[in-house]
């Protein structure tokens, strides 16, 4: 409270108290006079200086329960709301430090100020963390999505105001009123924007970190003067905390950018020793796999067989199987890890997609799996490689027949947006879905649920994928399904000229084969 | 019948695959070596060659070289352990006719090398 006022208060008070005790002492005598008749009138009559001391006495005695009275009556009675005001703003100012969290602090701070004064709005603007401009932070009385989004410019005619005249309340009439009529029309436009006919800014030193902007409900006084006062003092205390906790706010998100750079400088180690350590290994595990595979198959596929044997024909098919199948784990162990290697071509993606379907159409008609694919029009051509492709749909394919069990269903949509030039790709099955814990980690590499899987189909994926500069998310509620959306951004294909010239150097083929891996 | 040769440090890949063509009247010559190789370009005069890119501490892409600079009608079909190393493309560069990737599958194989004696039978 300003020093000023409270001296002018005090002084009204003890002239009070002065006059009300001199009355008060002139009855009590004059009473005791009427009821103790003539001796002691007479008392007075022959000295006056009896008189005068019997009115101090009276005065004294009288002094501290009269001074109270008044105390209480300039606080109930002649000054309430003020004081009141005044009281809540140094609750208020007490309850804000201590904490140093910056959502909690605005929303204590407005939600208090709108509940208790009973504004009609009230928000405040804190100087963006680490950025341009200023944003609101928290509002009572706004709808959520008219705030959050919104973000102030510094150089809005508002702040300006405030920046040019330091710790000065804004408010509305008082600043329209000094203004011409044109200026005083955009101003009171941004008074609307802030939700406000009462802007309070908050300096700390000479850095202006906000403001609390207030809607008076048109039933109130009108502010005055003396609520300003309160108002600039208690901006001076919200200020400090609020400097305080934004402090804190931009140093944590530093922080937590730098655990980020971290982590993925340490993940990135983490795949390179992977890729050295899958490439050694496929080099060395790859050429005895072929020569199991090889053998078998040789067996297998004899022109002229000798003898037949439903279960050597069995098991020989079983050794091929596996051995194909322990290639594509230090396979998968690298697509991930490898960055530009792989050959791209233009190619459609629609037609990769229904090669992958029907790569597993065998494994779908056993578990009577139904896939339905909607694919949208006017599709251009992706620029990619095949396998690559073909990965990212077998992995999305076969988790979800394998969350959708025998008899599961499907869909697998396939969609262009022009104006972004995105390819979006949705997977959604109706599996068990995914537990909400489970969510964040399915994209970890060696996360799974089943006791016979890698783990690695959605790494690898994501990793394809984000090699493309898409992007692949994941929703799914426990008993909802699970739904996989992707999506890649077009991209023009680079000229193809080496390669192609390359080609028809040597035999001047006309079409230029198609690279295939041995699938 | 069609000569073909196949190269690859690992005999054990050599002997499967040479049964394996023979079994469909193949003349099947293998080399563990590039040097080998290169020999039986000159003496056995392949059609086809199967290729391995990295065959101990010798590098497939030379060998290709020499037989593309050699003879360029030769086809040569590129083996390797991994798609995904740039060695591929670079072998693709060079004028590899494809590549297959271990373990093999033979029937692709079988059906790879049969469209390219195709194409030359086509062409000649």
């Amino acid at each position: 409270m300003n020093p000023y006022d409270k001296r002018r208060k005090r002084i009204l008070k003890r002239i009070l108290v002065g006059v009300t005790l001199f009355v008060l002492s002139f009855s009590v005598l004059g009473v005791l006079g009427l009821l103790l008749g003539n001796s002691f009138l007479e008392l007075g009559d022959g000295n006056p200086l009896i008189w005068v001391l019997l009115t101090t006495l009276l005065a004294v005695l009288g002094y501290q329960p009269v001074d109270q009275l008044y105390g209480w009556l300039f606080r109930q009675v002649f000054f309430p709301r003020r004081s009141h005001l005044l009281q809540i703003l140094n609750h208020l100012t007490q309850d804000l430090t201590g904490s140093y969290d910056l959502t909690e602090l605005s929303n204590f701070l407005v939600n208090t100020l709108g509940e208790v004064l009973q504004f009609k709005t009230v928000s405040l603007l804190v100087r963006a963390p680490r950025g341009e401009g200023y944003v609101i932070t928290s509002a009572y009385g706004w709808n959520v999505s008219d705030y959050r989004k919104l973000r102030i410019q510094a150089n809005n005619p508002l702040l300006e105001l405030m920046k040019a005249a330091p710790n000065q309340v804004l408010v509305r009439e008082k600043v329209v009123r000094s203004l011409t009529w044109q200026e005083a029309n955009g101003l009171t436009s941004q008074f609307e924007a802030f939700h406000a006919t009462c802007v309070i800014p908050l300096w700390v030193k000479t850095e202006l970190i906000g403001s609390i902007n207030l809607l008076t409900p048109s039933s109130n006084r009108p502010i005055d003067e003396g609520d300003l006062r309160c108002f600039r003092d208690f901006a001076g205390e919200v200020a400090k905390s609020i400097h305080g906790a934004l402090i804190l706010h931009e140093l944590k998100e530093q922080n937590e950018e730098l655990r980020d750079t971290q982590s993925q400088l340490l993940q990135a180690a983490k795949l390179a020793a992977i890729e050295q350590l899958a490439s050694g290994i496929a080099h060395e595990i790859h050429n005895p796999l072929t020569i199991i595979s090889g053998k078998a198959q040789v067996l297998l596929l004899q022109k002229d067989r000798k003898f037949y044997d439903e279960k050597v024909e069995e098991v020989l098919k079983t050794i091929v199987k596996q051995t194909k199948r322990a290639a594509d784990i230090t396979r998968k162990l690298l697509m991930f890890s490898q960055a530009s290697a792989s050959l791209r071509e233009k190619l459609r993606l629609e037609t990769v997609l229904d090669d992958t379907i029907s790569l597993i159409a065998y494994q779908t008609s056993l578990e009577g799996t139904k896939i339905q694919r909607h694919i949208g029009q006017e599709l251009p051509d992706f620029f990619g490689n095949v396998q690559e492709l073909r990965e990212v749909f077998l992995n999305l394919i076969l988790n979800a027949l394998q969350a959708t069990g025998p008899g599961g269903e499907i869909q697998i949509g396939m969609t262009y947006q022009k104006a972004d030039k995105i390819f979006v790709i949705q997977v959604s099955d109706n599996g068990p879905g995914i537990l909400q814990e489970n969510l964040e980690k399915v994209f970890n590499p060696f996360f799974t649920t089943r006791s016979e899987g890698a783990g690695l189909g959605l790494f690898v994926t994501q990793q394809i994928v984000n090699r493309y500069g898409g992007s692949i998310r994941v929703e799914s509620e426990a008993g909802q399904g699970t739904l996989f959306v992707i999506e890649l951004p077009y991209e023009e294909p680079p000229a193809l000229a080496n390669a192609d010239s390359a080609n028809s150097e040597i035999g001047g083929e006309e079409e230029h084969d198609t690279f295939i891996g041995g699938r | 019948m069609t000569r073909l040769l196949v190269v690859d440090d690992e005999a054990e890949i050599c002997n499967f695959l040479k049964s394996f063509f023979e079994d469909r009247d193949f003349e099947v010559q293998t080399a563990l070596s590039g040097e080998k190789a290169m020999e039986l370009v000159s003496t056995f005069r392949p059609q086809v060659i199967l290729l391995d890119i990295k065959m101990g501490n010798v590098d497939g892409l030379n060998v290709l070289q020499q037989v593309k600079s050699k003879n360029p009608k030769i086809k040569v079909i590129m083996v390797t352990a991994l798609e995904t190393t740039d060695k591929i493309e670079q072998a693709m560069r060079l004028g590899a006719d494809n590549y297959i990737t271990k373990p093999l599958s033979l029937e692709y194989l079988e059906k790879d090398v049969q469209e390219k004696i195709a194409n030359l039978a086509a062409r000649s």
